[in-house]
């Protein structure tokens, strides 16, 4: 069954048809919520708070890419953690990025391990970096480059034009760079 | 001097920084990619931020996938696709028509309130004194009336209350038992025509009359104010005629106000101090002193009818446009 018959069965209310979707897509709305929130639980609820929320608002799908529209759920759902993460804080965004599963998830089986200290290192420099970006141009940056969405898609994703999309894009690589080469120094916008 | 000659090659170094970005994807058109080409080869601090970005978005990119931890499936039981209420677009205009008509309210209110048809809170004092004036007022004309009315033969007098103490005179009068004095609210003929009869023929109850509101007993008068109401002549006691419809003519002229024998009904009501309540307290129909329906809104809205609108119809406009605001969030949030 393709991705359209899909939809049109999950519309008229067959969650069978819907968790067929989750299946395909929820390794790239966990990845998103992942890279934007950096925290394994808080990614996990923000991902199932979000495939509940498309399914509630499937009937308000209109066509074009699912896979944007389904992200922007993902990424108002990741709004929603933050939001809730200001109100009960318990832990920082730096500790979120140094969490344990992380490590484990980036451990690579076949690589030497010093290959993986330094890639692990690397890994988490960027991490921190994309951490202390504003909220909007760490988003714009994660669909860009860590999911591969055109500018067109990201701008249905977000909501915002393609303007906005581009120069938010242009300087959370900018900022990014900069926090890379000036090693992990406290960074001051 | 020869600013204007750098200032093209800094306009396009600043393309150039702006557009790098969108230019390592391919998202700029066919023009602006060659201006930009054209300026990376002579400006090396924009192919050092390329080169730089470049590494950046690869790294990045390098990024692993990270494995969702669990099923994220739904469960069956999920309640079925479905647009909210709030969502759909009839819900959108009822709120903007809804805004609309109070926005109109307020501007109704705000207009009314400075054309000065109404008491503003700013013209409270003088509209405090204006009502005091209307309540004093009736009270001593009620009390001539009343004294007139003992020496018609309907005795008519002033109208008849409907409840007891809705008159205000009543109410600021200390009067122990109601309808004792004409003024007071004027009892019934027949009742006036009992009492009469029940009391002793020549007892000085001339304060009765006088008063015009209730008795002023000895003790809260003044003794001069005594000494002039005992000396008083029985006739003027309307309350105290035998028969209660017997007018006589003389007696009439008699109780005819000279202002010093109807003091005495203006100062009890003066110096009880009528409370607020009694200020406002709707009264009982009185033939020339009606409210008319503008008089009588005023009372019941409070005195200030269009800042009190003006500030119901703010507040609910506040309301409204609090919602406005939340449903233009919500609609922009919904996929």
């Amino acid at each position: 069954m393709d991705e359209q018959a899909l939809i049109a069965s999950a519309r008229a209310g067959d969650p069978h048809a819907f968790n067929v979707l989750v299946q395909g897509y929820q390794d790239i709305a966990y990845n998103v919520a992942y890279r934007v929130l950096g925290q394994p639980d808080a990614a996990a609820d923000a991902t199932q708070d979000a495939f509940l929320a498309a399914y509630q608002a499937l009937a308000a799908y209109r066509g074009g890419s699912f896979k944007a529209w389904l992200l922007r759920i993902v990424t108002n759902s990741c709004y929603d953690q933050l939001r809730q993460k200001k109100r009960r804080p318990q832990t920082s965004l730096e500790d979120m990025v140094e969490d344990a599963d992380y490590a484990v998830a980036l451990t690579d089986p076949g690589e030497s391990p010093e290959e993986a200290l330094l890639r692990q290192d690397l890994a988490e420099a960027l991490e921190a970096g994309i951490a202390r970006l504003p909220l909007d141009q760490r988003v714009t940056l994660v669909l860009s480059d860590v999911q591969g969405l055109s500018y067109d898609e990201i701008a249905e994703a977000t909501g915002a034009s393609l303007g906005t999309v581009k120069s938010r894009l242009s300087r959370a690589r900018s900022r990014l760079r900069d926090y890379v080469v000036r090693g992990r120094e406290p960074w001051t916008p | 001097m020869l600013g204007f000659l750098g200032q093209p090659r800094n306009a396009g170094h600043r393309f150039c920084q702006e557009n790098l970005s969108a230019f390592l994807d391919g998202e700029l058109k066919a023009r602006d990619r060659e201006r930009i080409r054209q300026h990376l080869e002579v400006c090396e601090a924009c192919r050092w931020e390329l080169q730089t970005l470049q590494e950046t978005v690869n790294l990045v990119r390098s990024l692993p996938q990270v494995k969702a931890p669990r099923s994220f499936r739904i469960p069956h039981s999920a309640p079925a696709p479905s647009v909210p209420f709030w969502m759909r677009p009839a819900a959108y205009s009822a709120l903007r028509v809804a805004t609309g008509a109070v926005a109109a309210a307020l501007v109704i209110a705000l207009a009314g309130h400075a054309v000065g048809v109404a008491p503003s809170p700013a013209a409270a004092p003088a509209t405090l004194m204006a009502e005091r004036q209307a309540v004093e007022v009736p009270a001593a004309d009620q009390a001539t009336q009343g004294a007139n009315a003992q020496g018609e033969p309907a005795l008519t007098g002033p109208a008849l209350p409907t409840e007891p103490g809705v008159g205000i005179a009543a109410e600021a009068a200390p009067a122990p038992t109601e309808g004792d004095g004409l003024a007071a609210g004027a009892p019934q003929p027949t009742l006036a025509g009992e009492r009469g009869l029940a009391e002793p023929e020549g007892t000085p109850t001339g304060p009765l009359g006088l008063g015009g509101g209730a008795p002023p007993s000895t003790d809260t008068l003044t003794p001069e104010e005594a000494i002039r109401a005992t000396n008083a002549p029985p006739g003027m006691g309307g309350g105290a005629l035998p028969t209660g419809t017997v007018a006589a003519p003389k007696a009439a002229e008699t109780a005819t106000p000279p202002p010093a024998p109807v003091e005495p009904a203006a100062v009890p009501s003066a110096a009880a101090e009528p409370t607020s309540e009694a200020r406002f307290a709707p009264t009982a129909p009185r033939e020339p002193h009606a409210p008319d329906g503008w008089t009588a809104m005023r009372q019941r809205l409070g005195v200030y009818p269009w800042a009190t609108w003006a500030a119901a119809s703010g507040g609910l406009l506040a309301v409204l446009l609090a919602a406005t605001l939340w449903l233009r969030t919500a609609r922009a949030r919904w996929p």
